[in-house]
C-alpha cells in the first residue's frame, strides 16, 4: 500500500443521519494506516465542529468528542470553510478544535494536491 | 490503471451500487483492474442475501456477484456499518447469538482498513455517493 | 491534474460550482442530470452521463453547454483527472 495525500470531505450534518460518524470512524483507521491525512469541513459539515454537543441527550455518541480526537490519532491537517462558517454565524473560537479557515481559492488548491478526496 | 471504488448508497434507496455497476464493467472493458470495491455507509445493504428481486426487474446484486465472479473482484463490506444494520455471517450470527445469519457469500466482511489499503493501493479511487 | 467532481443530485451541483476550479470537469450522475436542462444549466461546460439523461428523457432538454458521456466516457475522464470528489 503506498501512502496517498487523502483528504476526507465533510459536508452533512451530525445526529440526522450515521455519515457524520462513520465517515469520522474511517478518518480515524486512514490516520492509524499512515496515509497523509487532511479534513475539510464545509457546508453542513462544519457543525460537526461547534463546541457544546450533548449526544447523550439522543442516547448516541457526541460527534464533537470524536472530531475532538481525531489529533491523538495524527489527524492534525483539519480545515474549515470560512465561508459555511460565516454563513452560519460560528466563530473560529466556538469550535472543539483548532481548524485552520481556508477561502475557496485554498480550498481548490488543497483539493487540486489531493491523490483521493473521500466524501461523506 | 488501478481502481478502487467505494459505495454509499442502498440498492433501491439510491441509484449508487447501480452506477457503481457500470462504471466497473466499463473500467474492466476499457482493460483497467478494480483493486477493490468496498461498501460502507448504506452501501453495505447490496450483501444482504435475504433479498428476494421480482423476476421482472434487474438485480444489481447478482450484477455485481457475476462481474465479481468473472473478474476476481473483491466485493468487501465494512464489519461496524455491517453490524449495525443486520448484514451478519455465519461467525458473527454465532459470535452474537442471533437468530439468523443474512450476509450474501459472495461479500467478504472487512474492517475499514481494507478501504484505506484500497485508496493506498489505487491509481483512482472513486466513491458512489448515496 | 485537474479534479472530476461527481454529482448525482442537482441540489449539490451549486456546491459543487462555488469549489471547482475552471479547469475542472464536472460529471453529473444519477439524478444530477436534472441539474443539466437548459432551464436549470449554468454557464459553465457540464458533462452528464448518457444512460441517466436517456433514462429520464432529458435528451432534447439539455443545455447547449452540457456534453453527453457514455459509460467508456466516465472511465477516461476518472483516467485523466485527479482526484475525484463527489458531491450529493
Amino acid at each position: 500500500m503506498d501512502t496517498k495525500r487523502l483528504l476526507f470531505l465533510l459536508r452533512q450534518p451530525p445526529y440526522g443521519t450515521s455519515h457524520a460518524l462513520e465517515a469520522l470512524e474511517s478518518i480515524l483507521v486512514a490516520g492509524v494506516f499512515e496515509q497523509r491525512v487532511s479534513v475539510l469541513f464545509r457546508d453542513d459539515g462544519v457543525w460537526q465542529l461547534v463546541g457544546g454537543q450533548a449526544g447523550e441527550v439522543l442516547g448516541t455518541r457526541t460527534i464533537g468528542k470524536v472530531v475532538q480526537a481525531l489529533p491523538q490519532y495524527e489527524i492534525e491537517d483539519i480545515y474549515v470553510c470560512a465561508t459555511s462558517l460565516a454563513a452560519r454565524g460560528i466563530a473560529l473560537n466556538d469550535l472543539v478544535l483548532p481548524a485552520q479557515p481556508l477561502d475557496v481559492g485554498a480550498q481548490q488548491a488543497l483539493i487540486a494536491g489531493q491523490q483521493v478526496v473521500v466524501n461523506d | 490503471m488501478i481502481f478502487g471504488i467505494a459505495v454509499h448508497g442502498a440498492p433501491y434507496g439510491s441509484e449508487a451500487s447501480a452506477s457503481a455497476l457500470r462504471f466497473a464493467t466499463a473500467a474492466l472493458a476499457a482493460g483497467h483492474t478494480l483493486h477493490r470495491v468496498f461498501f460502507y455507509h448504506d452501501g453495505v445493504n447490496l450483501a444482504n442475501g435475504l433479498t428476494v428481486t421480482p423476476r421482472d426487474e434487474p438485480s444489481t446484486q447478482a450484477d455485481w456477484i457475476a462481474l465479481a465472479g468473472a473478474h476476481g473482484v473483491e466485493l468487501a463490506v465494512c464489519i461496524a456499518a455491517a453490524l449495525k444494520r443486520g448484514l451478519v455471517s455465519d461467525a458473527e450470527r454465532e459470535r452474537y447469538d442471533l437468530q439468523a445469519a443474512s450476509l450474501h457469500p459472495a461479500f467478504s466482511i472487512v474492517g475499514l482498513g481494507q478501504m484505506i489499503d484500497a485508496v493506498g493501493c489505487s491509481d483512482r479511487f472513486v466513491t458512489f455517493a448515496s | 491534474m485537474a479534479t472530476l467532481h461527481l454529482v448525482n443530485r442537482a441540489r449539490a451541483l451549486a456546491g459543487c460550482l462555488e469549489l471547482a476550479a475552471p479547469e475542472d470537469a464536472i460529471l453529473l450522475i444519477e439524478d444530477g442530470v436534472y441539474g443539466a436542462i437548459a432551464a436549470a444549466a449554468p454557464a459553465r461546460q457540464l458533462y452528464a452521463l448518457a444512460a441517466d439523461v436517456t433514462a429520464r428523457g432529458l435528451e432534447q432538454r439539455l443545455a447547449h453547454t452540457v456534453l453527453l458521456a457514455n459509460d467508456a466516457d466516465f472511465v477516461a475522464l476518472a483516467v485523466a483527472h485527479q482526484p475525484i470528489v463527489s458531491w450529493r
